[in-house]
């Protein structure tokens, strides 16, 4: 492999970690408010979650664009007060990746909350439990199959996106070039059959392992909390 | 401790309303023994009550007092959460966690330290379960569990909803003894739900009766079944007497066991009882049951009949329901009998009236596994 195609592939892993790391908080506590919470507005927010996997990806990156680049409303002020720039670097691939994830993840965490017990809730509260340790005690730790499904989803997400991110971050080489991109660039170009070809090989190869990993993780996480009941 | 020292002082009190729709709970009661029990048929609202005092679920209007403090009051915008109000509650269902071990579970809400987890362990024989995964319990021992994880949190008021109704005869019976030891050794108050009288009398005599969402009744059981209402939901329901009893001797010939029953709280006589042959060791204390028809009243005692037991008593009530008179005996313990109106009119039947009470010894039932004797 080349130095290139050896940067996109980090690059990539790199991106999809830190999109993880971007979402992963905001994500379960997003899908315990939908799965525990009566609230007004909570279709408005259930929808606005969703929206990314309905809308065109380069829609989400020209939003994304819109709002976090340097003529944005909040990418101005980071960058004018804080001097962080974040469009065109590979900041704004992790942020397009997790935009585009979120849905993913906060849909299989949500699921896996529905299906814990709210009676095991009930009588960890009356054993003194706050709200918060009911959720950090019981739910989350029930919950954890979905959650790490939901991750898995959004990991491999992350390494097949590409829309919102040429968009928002665009394709350049050794900063924003991720699998995708580097991939379509080689189409693009005479001679780049070779390259694209292990790069899509190694593409399908992480999202198999990913995928084959969760699922062994799940099983055995199913094992150890589900067999009791 | 924690417990409040003086178990006879008012412990609960509640005057609750809750609407839902196509059910309506309008209880009031007030307890002070150390043990109420909640007794109705299914549907009757006691799981509803249970989660009010629990603070499971809030009433559309009224007040819940423990103690002295007050857990809710709707004028007064009180509504104590539930992880505040110490009350701890043992489930129809277990409700173990899956994901914690034995221990876990026990040590979830552990307050107290070490010390307070060896006593629970000891006082409900824990050890051996302890190294066990919760899917390796059977349904006594997983009750078992939530009755020692509840009282590790220490709770100023222990809510029992019907704990055994998931379990077979046989364990039931097992675990009786087990809350008779938390009624008697940690003192900590009890509400105990359940359909079956019978095993709710044998750890009280301080009943609340409910009835599609109503208190009908509240107060000693021998006292409130005179009442026409509390009668009418408990005559076929498991109407029953139950006394605890000392094993004195067996007569394995005669196919009999010997039962001593009381001295009763008012320091009354003691009174021997002919029973079924049981297994019992000598000396140890069981419960029995004996029915209230299934006892027959005598002026004197009688000659030439096969019924073995004749016990002698004092008629403490006498009150007419319909057909039928329910008579209260003091035999050393309460006694309720029901005879026919003729029969009591017959036998001029009156408050301090001495009589017999005859009991066909295969009437006497036993309802409960012996005591477990006391944690030293």
């Amino acid at each position: 492999m080349t130095p290139e195609e050896w940067s996109a592939l980090l690059l990539s892993l790199r991106v999809a970690l830190w999109s993880m790391a971007i979402m992963l908080v905001p994500g379960i506590a997003c899908a315990a408010l939908l799965a525990r919470k009566k609230f007004p507005g909570k279709v408005i927010l259930d929808a606005a979650i969703h929206l990314p996997l309905v809308l065109p990806p380069v829609v989400v990156g020209y939003v994304l664009l819109l709002s976090l680049g340097r003529h944005g409303w909040l990418g101005g002020w980071l960058y004018n007060s804080l001097h962080i720039e974040i469009a065109f670097t590979w900041k704004a691939a992790a942020i397009a990746s997790a935009v585009m994830g979120f849905p993913l993840l906060v849909r299989a965490v949500r699921l896996a909350m529905e299906l814990v017990d709210p009676r095991l809730e009930q009588a960890a509260r009356t054993l003194g439990a706050r709200p918060w340790r009911v959720f950090a005690t019981i739910t989350l730790p029930l919950a954890l199959p979905g959650v790490l499904t939901g991750m898995v989803l959004a990991f491999a997400r992350s390494l097949g996106e590409f829309g919102a991110t040429i968009t928002f971050a665009g394709n350049i080489e050794g900063v924003s070039r991720t699998l995708p991109s580097a991939i379509y660039t080689y189409t693009q170009v005479p001679g780049g059959d070779g390259p694209a070809m292990r790069l899509m090989l190694i593409s399908i190869a992480l999202s198999f392992a990913a995928l084959i990993a969760s699922e062994l993780c799940s099983r055995w996480l199913t094992r150890r909390i589900g067999a009791a009941s | 401790m924690a417990y409040p020292a003086d178990r006879r002082c008012v412990v609960i009190k509640a005057d609750v309303h809750l609407a839902r729709d196509g059910f309506t709970l309008d209880v009031q009661f007030q307890a002070d023994g150390p043990v109420l029990g909640v007794f109705g048929p299914s549907g009757a609202g006691k799981t509803t009550l249970i989660n009010l005092i629990a603070g499971l679920e809030q009433p559309q209007r009224g007040s819940i007092t423990l103690g002295t403090q007050p857990l809710f009051d709707s004028t007064q915008n009180v509504n104590v959460p539930t992880h505040r109000r110490r009350v701890g509650v043992v489930f129809q269902e277990h409700r173990l966690f899956p994901h914690y071990s034995v221990t876990g579970n026990l040590l979830y809400a552990a307050r107290g330290g070490g010390g307070e987890l060896d006593r629970i362990v000891a006082l409900l024989k824990l050890v051996p379960l302890l190294s066990r995964r919760i899917n390796q319990l059977s349904g006594g021992e997983r009750q078992r569990i939530a009755l020692g994880r509840a009282l590790l949190s220490k709770p100023q008021l222990l809510l029992l909803d019907e704990p055994l109704a998931s379990l077979d005869l046989r364990l039931r019976r097992q675990i009786i003894p087990y809350l008779r030891r938390v009624r008697d050794e940690l003192r900590v108050p009890i509400v105990y739900v359940s359909h079956d009288l019978t095993e709710i009398l044998q750890l009280t005599d301080q009943l609340l009766i409910i009835e599609r969402g109503r208190s009908v009744g509240c107060g000693r059981y021998g006292e409130i079944v005179h009442t026409d209402a509390v009668l009418s939901v408990v005559h076929d329901r498991g109407m029953n007497n139950v006394l605890a009893a000392r094993v004195i001797e067996h007569k394995a010939d005669d196919g009999v066991s010997v039962l001593e029953i009381g001295p009763s709280e008012q320091g009354g006589p003691t009174g021997r009882l002919f029973a079924p042959l049981c297994a019992a060791e000598v000396g140890a204390t069981v419960s029995i049951s004996i029915r209230p028809w299934d006892i027959a009243l005598a002026a004197a005692p009688v000659s030439g009949v096969s019924i073995l037991n004749q016990v002698r008593g004092t008629v403490q009530r006498c009150t007419g329901h319909e057909r039928r008179m329910l008579v209260d005996v003091n035999i050393g313990a309460p006694l309720i009998v029901e005879i026919s109106r003729r029969s009591a009119t017959t036998l001029n039947i009156q408050a301090g009236t001495p009589i017999v009470c005859l009991i066909k010894s295969h009437s006497v039932q036993y309802v409960g596994a012996p005591s477990l004797g006391s944690v030293s």
